[in-house]
């Protein structure tokens, strides 16, 4: 890409699929993710998750996306992938299609908290419980959304 | 010439502007730093269990002689009152720690304290769970942070005598 198309390619956001070696084995493990390094996430449509934080992380060996955000802006990508979109997540050099599956439920969330906090805050925590919306705080939590992310179908 | 001249005075008055908004009271937004909190000072309560329904405050420091404010989060625990930052290398708080003199406003109030970063184990254990119950919506029946992980700080507040 020449220069000046990138500098107008960055200034405008555009977006461009994830490149590497493309992964068609499903990952049994995916432990290896907590020492890869630098690790990507976009959309199959190339799209990047910009006014949102976007954290994959590990439980089980299963892998997993926490999306937060304070702003109350919406981010193309996040809508994306919840409408369905398959995800594109670039770790060593190898991109991997994903499918997301949306958590929503105290039964599905809850046992993912432990690592949750452990590995996104540093906590350490017993008796997790999702709580999205306490009475003695009310309106003060990040927005965030949850989601398992499988091999993509085909 | 004449343009050059111009085109500089226009960034020098641009600056100048920039300058006395961000330092001379035009407040925090976000992730934008401000400078003077302007709001009716009041003595600090007794209690500030009120700031459970509050997410945001904003804090006032210093550096230098210019006044440096941002917006972080607010805690209370047992009726205390405790100011976070997700990550502790941060201008506010490496000035907070040199000199614990900080302005509060909270919902339009001015409150004249002193905070202190706390190192106490016992305080975090007390803080996490409130840190993971009010901010992410996680409910725990214990909470610590991991000693030598965490990129945070806490700051108990209490008033100047």
């Amino acid at each position: 890409m020449r220069p000046g198309a990138l500098v107008l390619c960055l200034a405008l956001a555009c977006s461009a699929p994830l490149e590497g070696e493309l992964v068609s084995e499903p990952v049994a493990d995916w432990s290896f993710l907590a020492g890869a390094g630098d690790v990507a996430l976009a959309t199959a449509s190339g799209r990047r998750f910009r006014t949102v934080q976007a954290k994959p992380f590990v439980h089980g060996g299963a892998l997993y996306l926490q999306v937060s955000t304070i702003l109350p802006a919406s981010d193309a990508a996040l809508d994306e992938l919840r409408a369905g979109a398959e995800l594109r997540l670039r770790a060593q050099g190898r991109v991997h299609p994903l499918r997301a599956i949306e958590l929503t439920t105290g039964a599905e969330i809850d046992p993912i908290l432990p690592t949750l906090v452990r590995e996104t805050l540093a906590i350490e925590a017993t008796g997790l419980r999702w709580d999205p919306e306490p009475a003695r705080y009310p309106g003060t939590q990040i927005r965030q959304w949850f989601f398992r992310l499988e091999p993509a179908a085909g | 010439m004449r343009w050059l001249v111009r085109s500089v005075l226009a960034v020098l008055t641009l600056a100048l502007l920039g300058a006395v908004a961000l330092f001379g009271g035009l407040g925090p937004r976000a992730f934008v730093p401000g400078g003077v909190l302007w709001g009716e000072v009041r003595e600090p309560p007794a209690d500030w269990s009120f700031t459970d329904a509050i997410g945001e405050i904003q804090v006032q420091t210093h550096v230098g002689p210019l006044p440096w404010s941002v917006t972080t989060w607010v805690l209370s625990d047992q009726g205390e009152l405790f100011i976070a930052a997700g990550y502790c290398e941060r201008v506010w708080t490496h000035r907070v720690m040199a000199d614990p003199k900080v302005r509060l406003r909270i919902d339009g109030v001015v409150y004249e304290m002193l905070a202190h970063r706390v190192a106490d184990r016992a305080v975090g254990a007390r803080i996490a769970p409130v840190v993971l119950h009010k901010y992410m919506g996680i409910a725990a029946d214990s909470a610590q942070f991991i000693q030598g992980e965490t990129k945070g700080c806490v700051f108990r507040v209490e008033p100047r005598p």
